[in-house]
């Protein structure tokens, strides 16, 4: 079975190559000119102020906690898929098989629908006091 | 012999990743060693013939944990030059617990992989379980209520994140 992993391997292998051998290539032809502006991390752009490390807004975590439940689903959903048509052709329990794999899917997509109409998905929204949840004015 | 090989890599992949983590001064450089730690734990479940578990381990654990980690220190006032000895003392500690609480079955078990024709048979576990998630007498409905548990799990972890603080900046 272990044969299974040589294409995950290859495809590792396949991703780290890219990243060296573009790296190597760009460290080989490109001139190197080292003035301070082109050191900055936004070479034509604003000028940088303090530390890019400070406190980031709740919202990246939200988002992030949204990702996991849904990478939870997938993990579920992966085995499922893995057989459906098999199941499929084997008739007797072929629409279980369907509507199971619907049925969670369209649960979970009502926690996406939640997130959406709460806007919580929704990047620019303004913080006015007053203003119900979700019923924000895009800015 | 490429199993042996392939364990002694994902070994030192592990171990070097979290000791990276361990002993490194910026606390965003351990979270992201935590990646080689988390990524070695899939390939030993790899060589334990468990794929179901290395995906879910590569998915969830790799992916998604160690974003919600890095979120987390995003959210955290910066914390650069921080005391290493704290966390080696604890890492010692925890390190210990596990020993002295596995002492027992790690002097029992069998170190030179005797089930290794019980390894070798399974041609992967993620067809059983997808098969068992179909079966009405079996893992039907915890499958169903998994989902459940899952959307709950979202709108709870939301909303607690919704309630607005006090902001300082922007």
């Amino acid at each position: 079975m272990y044969f299974d992993y040589a294409n995950v391997l290859v495809f590792l292998l396949a991703g780290m190559a890219f990243v060296v051998i573009n790296l190597v290539l760009g460290a080989l032809i490109r001139p190197t000119r080292r003035d301070r502006a082109g050191l900055e991390p936004y070479e034509c752009g604003e000028d940088v102020i303090g530390s890019a490390w400070f406190r980031f807004d709740i919202r990246y975590y939200t988002v992030a906690m949204v990702y996991l439940v849904f990478a939870v689903e997938v993990a579920f959903l992966f085995p499922w898929a893995r057989v459906l048509k098999e199941a499929l052709r084997a008739e007797d329990i072929g629409g279980v098989a369907l509507l199971e794999g619907l049925l969670f899917i369209a649960i979970l997509l009502l926690g996406l629908a939640y997130v959406w109409v709460k806007g919580d998905l929704s990047w620019v929204r303004s913080f006015r006091r007053g203003t119900p949840r979700g019923h924000d004015k895009e800015v | 012999m490429g199993e042996v090989l392939a364990f002694w890599f994902f070994a030192a992949l592990t171990i070097g990743c979290a000791l990276l983590a361990l002993l490194h001064r910026n606390v965003v450089n351990s979270a992201f060693a935590l990646l080689g730690t988390l990524l070695g734990l899939a390939g030993f479940y790899v060589l334990l013939a468990a794929d179901f578990l290395a995906m879910t381990q590569v998915l969830i654990y790799a992916g998604g944990i160690l974003v919600l980690i890095l979120f987390g220190l995003m959210l955290t006032p910066p914390v650069t030059n921080e005391r290493r000895f704290g966390r080696i003392l604890v890492a010692v500690a925890v390190v210990g617990l596990g020993a002295v609480a596995f002492w027992e079955k790690a002097r029992g078990a069998v170190w030179h992989a005797a089930a290794r024709e019980e390894l070798a048979a399974p041609a992967g576990t993620v067809r059983e379980i997808g098969l068992e998630f179909l079966r009405r007498d079996s893992w039907l409905l915890p499958f169903e209520l998994a989902s459940v548990v899952l959307l709950a799990g979202l709108v709870g972890a939301v909303y607690i994140a919704r309630r607005r603080f006090p902001r300082e900046d922007v």
